[in-house]
């Protein structure tokens, strides 16, 4: 058997650290500019819930599910999953905007405009310009099989002392 | 096209209207369309409380399309000091918002009938009972409104008690700690019956060229996180500054008695404020820099206290300025001013002062109420902030009278309270020994003005070569020399003008001293990318110093004070007690020449009025013109 046989699927797709996200919607932007062409948070493929009382900001983007939910939804089959890169993606073409794949979503990743239009990210063909603009490293681009390096992990510490 | 809405509280109708593109170029917003709106739309010497002074919202031109565009302006006839030219700039998520909601400006006249909110959608605007928000603070404001509209994504601006009791002081508030603060715009908005500006916006923007502005987009996006301030400021906000300041012999301790507040060392610091109370980053719209912070006491007598900021502001307004060092009462202040809506600047420097005149004697537990106003004393700062924004006890009279409280007192007391256009001098340092900063401050239209008149590269001593490469002239890299220094001031306010008039975060700019970051080149760029004109630096720079020369006429024009207002408080004529800097002052003399040169290089008179010719160049001599 070869080397490289050895190795697992190479796959990329997003991680989220909620934890250093600053609710600056850089990302948003991005997107809605290389996406829409025009400065859009609405048409972005990120949305980000920003809960200000709580401090608390959470991006929301399609994490390219090993098993889609919006898949199995969809009864026109205009989303489909790409068995080699893992990239999850719709079809503009035989969307009709049902939203039953946002209903479906576990991870409030799919967008509706406000012009009632369903929106999926297409990872920027694998490399995402809402990752190169995030300043803090709360969306990430990486490899499914190795992740993103330090700990997501802060609810655990001195639960007991306190 | 952008559009300001023209809302009228008191019959509760809107009239919409284009921007005309000539207009817009000549003004561009935010401050700059705001001082044109203000100086048409208000009637030579309304009072400021009346109806028929208007509030006037305004975003930036750029502001939702570029990195750091956060920011928005809100302009008036100023409640605090003497009337005259009223407006502050507020970061935050509201600018980008109300663009995104279709509008760029407000101007907001009349009084509402009843307490009422503005909820602003997509175009829509819709006048809605504000009546079970009336008497809670912004906190508790921001959640009823969530409730009552059923949105938890909506922005607010609001005023707190503070507004609503017409203190003189008074913010408006937006998130948790964004302040439009100074010369009252909460009072105004209070006075109004006007709680919030809530808004919501899903529509996009139009950018000439999407292309091209992506572009532009990304290259100031890696320009702004690639200077040497991006790693300092992304970290520790404005807190930073403190150590520096104090360091450096600039602080304001114990209203200016002194400029280095040796308790502070080792207690109040940026980086003890990171490790003991820092919960959370957060950051304004499309900016990178994320000087916001979360925090939290845990223990001690403010246990349980939390919020977000403090600047620096805060940290020296509260901390040398009133004789503390204690970090958590400083926390707790924050706090509490953020809730009620009070100014920072103006709140810290009366109790200032009036620790002073304890101090000295000149007042007593009579005039107090019973507070103690001993140097520091924790429960009595705290006890006056309250007192101020519910007007009551002594701290109500000072946030109804600001700097007329001082007739409460013997005459003696004057001397110690350091204003200008009846301004609390606003910052918790000291600028006399920097002759750039003193100058540009105490010639602001609002009156002591760091955010106006601090040249900051100032401070660090440049080589004049860089100096001259930035400013197009010679100017002294030493901190007490006045050559080239009004030059360096003039060039500074029309550069944070332009700045407050586009919407970008004076921290992405080459403002706070960082040679690297946007400069005007790379303004031209964005705006030349969104409007599709072919702006240059020079047609910016005339720009800012039309806006400015505007805001004189509305000076000249509702106050009458020019010359004799264009002079530091007393303080600055006297000379520094302590090392560094000990014994620098300014000379009445030499700043006197300097002002005329000042004048000189704006086209003004010797008495401060832009005369005729500057006007014509300046394409102000058809003011007011009505076109909005």
């Amino acid at each position: 058997m070869r080397a490289e046989e050895n190795k697992f699927v190479e796959q990329k797709t997003f991680f989220i650290r909620a934890e250093f996200c600053t609710g600056c919607g850089l990302c948003q932007l991005a997107c809605s500019m290389v996406k829409e062409k025009q400065p859009n948070p609405a048409k972005s493929r990120i949305s980000i819930e920003r809960l200000v009382m709580d401090g608390l900001m959470l991006p929301h983007i399609c994490l390219n599910c090993k098993k889609p939910a919006c898949i199995d939804a969809c009864r026109r089959k205009a989303i489909t999953k790409d068995s080699r890169t893992g990239w999850v993606t719709i079809d503009r073409e035989k969307c009709n905007n049902c939203t039953l794949c946002i209903a479906a979503c576990p991870f409030s990743a799919i967008v509706l405009t406000p012009e009632n239009e369903v929106l999926l990210c297409d990872v920027c063909g694998g490399s995402p310009k809402c990752v190169e603009m995030c300043p803090t490293g709360a969306i990430q681009f990486a490899s499914r099989s190795e992740g993103v390096a330090g700990s997501t992990d802060g609810a655990a510490v001195n639960v007991f002392d306190s | 096209m952008e559009r300001v809405a023209i809302i009228d509280l008191s019959t509760e109708q809107v009239v919409l209207k284009n921007i005309p593109d000539d207009l817009l170029r000549l003004y561009l917003g935010g401050e700059g369309l705001n001082t044109y709106l203000l100086y048409n739309h208000l009637a030579p010497g309304t009072d400021p409380l009346s109806p028929d002074n208007p509030l006037i919202f305004g975003a930036g031109l750029i502001s939702g399309y570029d990195v750091s565009s956060s920011r928005f302006e809100v302009t008036s006839k100023s409640v605090e000091g003497e009337g005259g030219f009223g407006t502050s700039n507020c970061g935050g998520h509201w600018s980008a918002e109300l663009k995104f909601a279709g509008f760029q400006h407000l101007v907001i006249k009349g009084k509402a009938s009843r307490p009422t909110y503005l909820w602003i959608h997509d175009g829509e605007i819709e006048f809605r009972d504000a009546s079970f928000l009336w008497g809670h603070d912004t906190y508790e404001c921001q959640e009823l409104i969530q409730d009552d509209l059923g949105d938890t994504q909506v922005k607010i601006a609001m005023i707190g008690q503070a507004g609503e009791n017409l203190v003189k002081f008074a913010n408006i508030m937006h998130g948790l700690k964004r302040a439009a603060g100074r010369t009252g715009m909460g009072c105004i908005m209070g006075s109004k019956l006007l709680k919030a500006i809530v808004v919501r916006g899903r529509q996009g923007l139009k950018p000439h060229d999407p292309d091209k502005l992506l572009d532009i987009y990304a290259n100031h996006y890696r320009q702004i996180t690639s200077t040497k301030i991006y790693p300092v400021i992304s970290r520790y906000g404005t807190l930073t500054i403190f150590c520096v300041a104090n360091q450096s012999g600039t602080m304001s301790v114990r209203n200016n008695q002194s400029n280095y507040f040796e308790e502070a060392e080792g207690h109040l610091d940026d980086e003890i404020f990171e490790e003991q109370y820092k919960t959370k980053t957060l950051a304004c719209y499309a900016c990178p820099l994320r000087c916001s912070h979360r925090y939290r006491i845990n223990s001690g007598p403010y246990a349980g206290v939390w919020g977000e900021g403090p600047e620096f502001y805060m940290m020296a307004g509260f901390g040398p300025a009133v004789g503390n060092a204690d970090w958590e009462l400083i926390l707790a202040a924050n706090t509490i001013i953020n809730r009620y809506g009070l100014d920072v600047g103006s709140s810290s420097g009366y109790i200032a002062w009036l620790m002073e005149l304890w101090q000295r004697g000149i007042i007593d537990e009579k005039d107090t109420g019973g507070l103690n106003l001993e140097w520091g004393n924790k429960e009595s700062i705290l006890t006056l902030l309250h007192q101020m924004a519910k007007n009551e006890g002594l701290g109500g009279m000072i946030g109804q009278q600001a700097s007329k409280a001082v007739k409460a007192f013997s005459p003696e007391a004057g001397k110690y309270l350091y204003v200008q256009r009846g301004m609390m001098h606003e910052s918790p340092q000291n600028f006399r020994a920097a002759r750039a900063t003193a100058l540009g401050e105490a010639t602001a239209n609002r009156g002591s003005d760091h955010l106006k008149g601090r040249c900051s590269l100032e401070f660090f001593g440049m080589p004049p070569e860089v100096l001259q490469k930035i400013y197009g002239k010679p100017i002294a890299s030493a901190l007490n020399s006045w050559d080239g220094k009004p030059w360096m001031a003039a060039w500074t306010q029309n550069f944070t003008t332009v700045i407050d008039s586009l919407g970008y975060c004076k921290f992405a700019t080459i403002w706070p001293g960082s040679t690297h970051n946007l400069n005007y080149s790379n303004f031209c760029e964005t705006i030349n990318a969104v409007k599709g004109w072919d702006v240059t630096p020079e047609e910016l720079m005339e720009a800012g110093e039309r806006i400015w020369s505007l805001e004189r006429l509305f000076i000249q024009r509702e106050t009458g004070a020019l010359r004799e207002h264009d002079i530091p408080p007393s303080i600055y004529f006297q000379p520094q007690p302590l090392e560094p800097l000990k014994g620098e002052k300014l000379d009445r003399d030499e700043y006197n020449r300097a002002l005329d040169e000042y004048y000189e290089i704006r086209g003004w008179t010797r008495e401060g009025a832009p005369t005729p010719e500057t006007l014509a160049r300046l394409k102000l001599d058809r003011e007011p013109s009505n076109l909005l």
